[in-house]
């Protein structure tokens, strides 16, 4: 099961279960032999468990870092989302029908998005229901997406009328909000955690102060 | 900025603190050395990318909205042309001139070239869409001005973000090489023995780098403004 769902999440994120395994299998088994060798040859039990709980910490960054690239890419397809439908309004506004406006986004996608809008074309080409436009908001975790996805089936459905447009606008503008004060958010946070380098600074002062006063002190002992 | 004199004072105002702090001269003038040269290569490059990045989205902010402007005020995309000239810098207005002799239709694809911003890009198929159909260009713009200002004002509000936290960030280190440098006095009996450690001699080069390598990580935090359809490998 857990295994099941590592797999998921590094696939998700592009890269192969296997090599992603054996790194961490490779990186693991060398700090494992570090110990063993530190144990056998120092008897210093000290380094030992030191380097083990060092094993332990990096195995633990390198597993979650599969889950924390995953949720970075979740939200930066989102954003995407919401950067291209901003297109998307302005090609509407500018009296495209809504497979034209997909069509002109194109250029604008990563390829991931492209990959999705083709794919979306394609299966309204074949399906003129729902179903295509939920298929492509099901890409996406937020709820709101699902909503302009549904608004968008209606222009299609019931024509590109000044009512849905109101209807899709009302939830573009609300979406397009949320990410504008989101990254101004986003901003202030990423800058904000830098003030903890200076504190990491300040304790490394004390730290190092405190080592060589009492080794200093300890050869002072030694001297009496 | 000139990053050479940036890059001189605070090597030397590194290279003093480290030499009061180990009174070593090796560790002195490595990390003068290395603080000139982090300063004058390495984050040069990193801001005057940015702010040639930031440079021409204003720039381009401000040729779409005088040129939708004066396009539904004249109806002509040569004044409206001539009008968004007026606005812009040397910069910009040096690329305008060397395209003189194209068409205002090609005049205006070409910039695409230098406003690298996918809203140029809609801008330009707003401006086809006008000519093709006509109508009110103010009116089939709306969308595209209010996400350009808002990109605008996204914009501004990250320069004002980056000023404080710059002189934040700055007065909390400046206050711990001062701590750093202060006990050399305070703790002077100790200091006498203390400064002839190796551990300690190591431990002041690595703090030292490490502010250096807080300061990368700071800028390019800084550098970091999302502009779609700019990649920061262009020129």
């Amino acid at each position: 099961m857990m295994k099941n769902k590592l797999k998921e999440t590094i696939e998700f994120v592009g890269l192969s279960y296997r090599k992603e395994i054996l790194k961490i299998v490779l990186i693991t088994i060398t700090l494992l032999g570090g110990a063993a060798l530190i144990f056998y040859f120092l008897k210093n039990v000290i380094y030992t468990i030191m380097l083990l709980i060092g094993l332990v910490a990096v195995d633990y960054m390198l597993l979650s870092r599969f889950n924390d690239k995953k949720k970075m890419l979740i939200k930066a397809r989102e954003n995407e989302l919401i950067t291209i439908i901003t297109y998307f309004e302005v090609y509407i506004r500018n009296k495209s029908n809504v497979y034209q406006s997909f069509n002109l986004l194109i250029p604008y996608c990563s390829s991931w998005m492209k990959d999705k809008i083709e794919t979306l074309l394609k299966e309204i080409d074949n399906d003129k229901s729902v179903q295509p436009f939920v298929n492509f908001a099901n890409n996406f975790e937020q709820l709101s997406s699902h909503s302009l996805l549904l608004s968008i089936y209606q222009m299609v459905d019931q024509g590109e009328n000044s009512d849905q447009l109101a209807q899709f606008d009302v939830i573009f503008d609300e979406l397009a909000r949320n990410r504008h004060k989101e990254m101004m958010e986003q901003k202030e946070k990423s800058l904000g955690n830098m003030s903890t380098f200076p504190l990491i600074g300040a304790g490394a002062i004390t730290v190092t102060l405190t080592i060589s006063i009492i080794s200093v002190l300890g050869d002072l002992m030694n001297v009496i | 900025m000139n990053f050479l004199l940036i890059g001189g004072i605070v090597s030397l105002a590194f290279a003093g603190l480290i030499f009061i702090a180990s009174e070593n001269l090796v560790s002195t003038l490595s990390i003068f050395l290395i603080t000139f040269l982090f300063f004058a290569f390495l984050i040069k490059r990193l801001i005057d990318k940015y702010q040639e990045k930031t440079r021409r989205y204003h720039q381009c902010y401000q040729f779409i909205n005088s040129y939708l402007i004066s396009l539904s005020i004249k109806g002509s995309l040569t004044a409206a042309r001539e009008s968004s000239y007026g606005t812009a810098d040397s910069g910009t207005k040096e690329v305008i001139d060397s395209i003189k002799d194209l068409d205002e239709e090609e005049k205006l694809s070409y910039l695409c070239k230098y406003f690298k911003f996918d809203l140029y890009h809609l801008f330009l198929d707003t401006i086809k869409v006008w000519r093709e159909q006509g109508g009110d260009v103010l009116m089939m713009s709306q969308y595209l001005i209010n996400q350009v200002r808002l990109k605008e004002e996204y914009l501004i509000h990250c320069e004002s973000v980056h000023r404080s936290k710059l002189i934040e960030f700055f007065v909390l280190w400046g206050i711990t090489l001062t701590i750093l440098t202060s006990l050399r006095f305070a703790l002077s009996q100790f200091y006498s023995r203390i400064i002839h450690a190796t551990f300690f001699q190591v431990a002041v080069v690595v703090l030292f780098l490490f502010v250096l390598l807080s300061i990368y990580i700071m800028v390019s935090r800084i550098v970091n403004v999302t502009l779609e359809g700019w990649k920061d490998d262009e020129k």
